[in-house]
């Protein structure tokens, strides 16, 4: 599922300009929002700059992964 | 030989509504499932925070004068506990936001200090009216703490401090219903009604309205209960569970 | 995979009793696949996006450690600069990795200078440049006492710090804005093109030079934080006619088996720390040989006794060399000097915790290996104007191995600083800057927004799936053979004569996933057809029907230009040879 989900987020929007991805955005609300998570890389940047520790990320991912062997 | 029902001593009291109040999020946590993805730190840190902002209408019962309380117990023990629960209310919330940020010291993403500035630094309403509580809340304690060396009069001050609590209730509240990392559509109704029982007690003490009053009970002054239980008034055990 | 099919089953069975099955299985049926071909329904209006106009000394194209550098440089010569970044400053693609950053300290050296530069270009199988190799150590110590001064060690992200210093020299800086590409007029690059992430809107920059620090890149491949480094520096310098060297080479890093795409999992160990300086230690690391013994004997399989494999991968005969199989081991050096290569564990990733599995590096090549040919070492490429560092030039630091610890990092403050000033230089002796034409504005904010205006196409999403599925598997871009290489070729041009020119977006993510899409399809033909071109194996790039080195025919490295008709030429350089222009 890659990044999981955001909670207790006070729209700080640094997890947004963080994300080399661009997983993220500002929601109506405020508040960042998951918006296309099949692109994150788990790279746990947006969690790193995330001054209230309001991110979750899961080791999987959501959509199929393509790789050499396995 | 009837059985005479146990007295509810001030202690008994205390320690059950401080379970009904403290109790819920406890419960909430675990049938919400945390202890998912986040450090323990945080997860204990988020636990102590939720318990302490549960108390805070807590606070609204046991205070002294609340005559929706049994009569019999004791005014000044009640005020010993609502003013030890109150320290640490005001300690535990006013340092909640820097407890947040203790984890970033051992971490190596963005310093403490950072964080906090980026944190008190951020437009949203929720960060808003988190610092408002931040600072009633710290004016409701000083207040308190240093009562005695406030050139006001004791019914000045008991009135600035129910103000300053219904202000705090109601900006923590908002706060926590934006902000809130655990808030879901069952806590912020359960939130919400909590808050509005608070509200609620403190109206009826404002405006002096006692909805079910016993005949015989005092006017409402300083240590009637006392009086009360000195006169041998045995209130029922019954009476006493429903007010609970 | 497997647990996902299996919920789904699960879901299924479940849902006999009720019809909450069929909502879940139609869902997941829409989300496994996306449909091919289909409609575009833009959620917003690209005609009412608005442009914007920069004019600035030298533009600098990327935010990491070589544009940072390079935009530090220039305005500390002067000029004005203005430094765009497709994420954040010190944030995006392999920067904020980046983690150890070599010095050579002249006095404290064990290795003389000579014999590092010697070991280096021995261990690469002569595949390093020796001039940029020289020049990083001539200047690496000054860069990183640079980084101390300004903090840059004392943590882990290196947001701050660079903002602090850009600002203090008051360069510009656009963060969020994938620039798209690049405006040349008269032989001369003029400035630059793209759109800003968060509101869609088109920038240009007309800029006397333009310094590229835009990395290296991928396949957006699992396992690996480098998934916004689609070689875009280098596709859009190839389509105004730069030369690109060095794409038959292949970084080898593994992921982690059992979860492919925990990058953080199988990084963090070196992650969650603070930068570090390190000193010369000449250790190969990345070649193929585990990718060859999987090949051949199948993958690692968990639950297997594995230990003892292990063992096993570790007797295969190994090196910087070509291959396992070939047994040829160059690196060795004489007996009077120090023997400084050192051959690193094969099998076991570093910091992984757990079995490997391949393609965590799918389709980059070693650091610095690959990128625009420089002309010299200011990293001008053969675009008068135009320079590149770090990554996005194809300097060779280390050849085509990745050789020395922290030599990437170093690598890009060097060149960065270097190309920073050259650039800032020639711009502030050039006292006109031509402008960009309203035509060619008017060209390029229509291929900008096309994507958009596409009433129906394919999904940039499904075609990098596509994509990665030709280019990542091991016996395309790892063991190659002729045959193979051709096919992929085959099946690359098909994406790249009918579905690059049909990708729709419907929102300013998807516009930018179309444009890294159509330069992945172009990165991915170019490392086909440079890999088809090198008949022999050596270092990083190994071919099952040419497995020896041939050092008569092949020391040289390989260019891809374009040719009049806009097709793919490729030139081969020879090591001693200075670069065609």
């Amino acid at each position: 599922m890659a990044i999981k989900k955001i909670s207790g987020c006070i729209g700080c929007g640094e997890c947004v300009l963080s994300c080399p991805t661009d997983v993220l955005r500002i929601g109506d609300n405020g508040k960042a929002e998951i918006c296309w998570p099949e692109e994150c890389q788990l790279c746990h940047l947006c969690r790193m700059y995330c001054p209230v520790d309001a991110i979750t990320i899961d080791p999987e991912k959501s959509i199929p992964v393509i790789i050499s062997w396995g | 030989m009837p059985q005479t029902p146990p007295e509810l001593t001030t202690r008994d009291f205390f320690l059950r509504a401080a379970a009904v109040f403290a109790g819920f999020p406890v419960l909430f946590m675990l049938i919400k499932g945390v202890f998912s993805g986040r450090n323990a730190y945080l997860e204990i840190f988020s636990l102590i925070t939720i318990t302490a902002w549960c108390l805070v209408p807590g606070q609204f019962y046991w205070f002294p004068g609340n005559r929706f309380l049994p009569l019999h117990l004791r005014s000044w023990t009640l005020a010993r506990y609502h003013m030890v629960i109150g320290t640490l209310l005001v300690l535990l919330l006013c340092s909640h936001p820097f407890l947040l940020l203790l984890p970033k010291l051992f971490e190596y993403g963005i310093s403490p200090q950072e964080a906090f500035f980026t944190m008190i630094s951020t437009p949203h309403a929720g960060v808003i009216s988190g610092i408002i509580s931040w600072l009633l809340l710290a004016t409701l304690g000083g207040t308190a703490w240093f009562r005695k060396l406030l050139p006001l009069r004791y019914h000045v001050w008991r009135q600035l401090h129910g103000i300053l609590a219904f202000l705090v209730l109601i900006c923590g509240l908002h706060h926590v219903l934006f902000l809130g990392r655990h808030i879901t559509p069952l806590i912020t109704v359960i939130f919400i009604l909590f808050a509005l029982a608070a509200a609620g007690m403190m109206v009826r003490r404002w405006f002096d309205i006692i909805p079910h009053a016993k005949p015989g009970r005092l006017p409402p002054s300083e240590g009637n209960t006392d009086r009360l239980k000195k006169q041998g008034h045995q209130p029922e055990k019954k009476e006493a569970e429903n007010e609970f | 995979m497997s647990s996902e099919m299996e919920s789904t089953r699960r879901q299924f069975l479940a849902g006999a009793i009720g019809i909450a099955a069929l909502g879940s299985l139609s869902l997941s049926g829409t989300a496994q696949g996306e449909a091919e071909a289909r409609e575009n329904h833009p959620q917003i209006d690209p005609d009412a996006l608005s442009t914007k106009e920069h004019a600035t000394d030298v533009l600098v194209i990327g935010g990491g450690m070589a544009g940072f550098f390079a935009a530090v440089k220039a305005a500390d010569q002067g000029a004005k600069v203005i430094l765009t970044a497709k994420g954040r400053l010190g944030a995006s693609g392999q920067t904020p990795w980046a983690r150890d950053i070599f010095a050579y300290y002249p006095a404290h050296e064990e290795m003389s200078l000579k014999d590092w530069i010697k070991a280096i270009n021995i261990a690469s199988h002569r595949t390093s440049n020796p001039k940029f190799t020289r020049q990083l150590a001539n200047h690496s110590l000054a860069r990183v006492n640079d980084l101390k001064e300004w903090g840059f060690f004392d943590s882990s992200l290196y947001s701050r710090c660079f903002h602090h210093q850009l600002k203090k020299r008051k360069v510009e800086t656009c963060e969020r804005m994938m620039i798209t590409h690049l405006i040349k007029e008269r032989g001369r690059v003029i400035g630059a093109g793209g759109f800003t992430l968060d509101d869609g809107i088109i920038h240009f920059f007309s800029a006397k030079t333009v310094v590229l620090a835009t990395g290296a890149g991928a396949f957006k491949p699992a396992g690996l934080p480098v998934c916004d480094l689609t070689s875009d520096g280098a596709m859009m310098a190839w389509r105004i006619g730069a030369r690109i060297t060095g794409k038959e080479w292949n970084d080898t890093t593994t992921g982690l088996l059992n979860a492919p795409a925990a990058t953080w999992q199988r990084w963090r160990k070196d992650l969650a720390r603070k930068p570090q300086v390190c000193g010369t230690h000449v250790e190969a690391t990345g070649d193929l040989g585990l990718n060859y013994e999987v090949w051949k004997e199948g993958a690692i399989l968990p639950g297997l006794p594995d230990a003892n494999k292990e063992q096993e991968v570790k007797q295969f005969p190994r090196g910087p060399a070509v291959h396992p199989a070939t047994g040829s081991e160059p690196a060795e050096t004489k007996p009077g000097q120090e023997p400084k290569v050192h051959h690193a564990a094969l099998s076991t990733p570093v910091f992984a915790q757990g079995l490997p599995s391949g393609g965590a590096g799918a389709g980059l090549a070693p650091h610095n290996s690959e990128g625009l040919a420089p002309i010299d070492l200011n990293g001008q490429s053969t675009i008068p104007g135009l320079y590149a560092a770090g990554d996005a030039l194809g300097s060779c630091v280390t050849g085509a191995m990745e050789l020395q610890q922290g030599a990437s990092l170093s690598a890009a403050a060097v060149q960065g600083a270097i190309a920073g000033a050259a650039a800032a230089r020639v711009a502030l002796r050039q006292e006109t800057r031509p402008a960009i034409s309203p035509d060619q504005k008017i060209t390029i904010r229509k291929e900008i927004l096309a994507p958009l205006k596409r009433n129906r196409g394919f999904s940039p999403r499904w075609v990098t799936q596509t994509l990665q599925g030709i280019i990542i598997p091991n016996f395309i871009l790892y063991i190659k053979k002729e045959k193979m290489l051709e096919a992929a070729l085959a099946y690359v041009e098909e994406l790249r004569d009918n579905h690059q020119p049909l990708l729709i977006a419907r929102n300013i993510h998807e516009l930018r996933l179309a444009h890294e899409t159509a330069n992945m399809i172009l990165n991915a033909e170019m490392k086909l057809r440079a890999s088809i071109l090198r008949r022999e194996s050596r270092c990083t790039h190994y071919r099952v029907d040419y497995p020896r080195s041939n050092d008569r025919d092949w020391d040289c490295w390989i260019n891809i230009f374009q040719t009049n008709d806009g097709t793919m030429g490729l030139e081969i350089q020879s090591f001693d040879e200075e670069p065609a222009t």
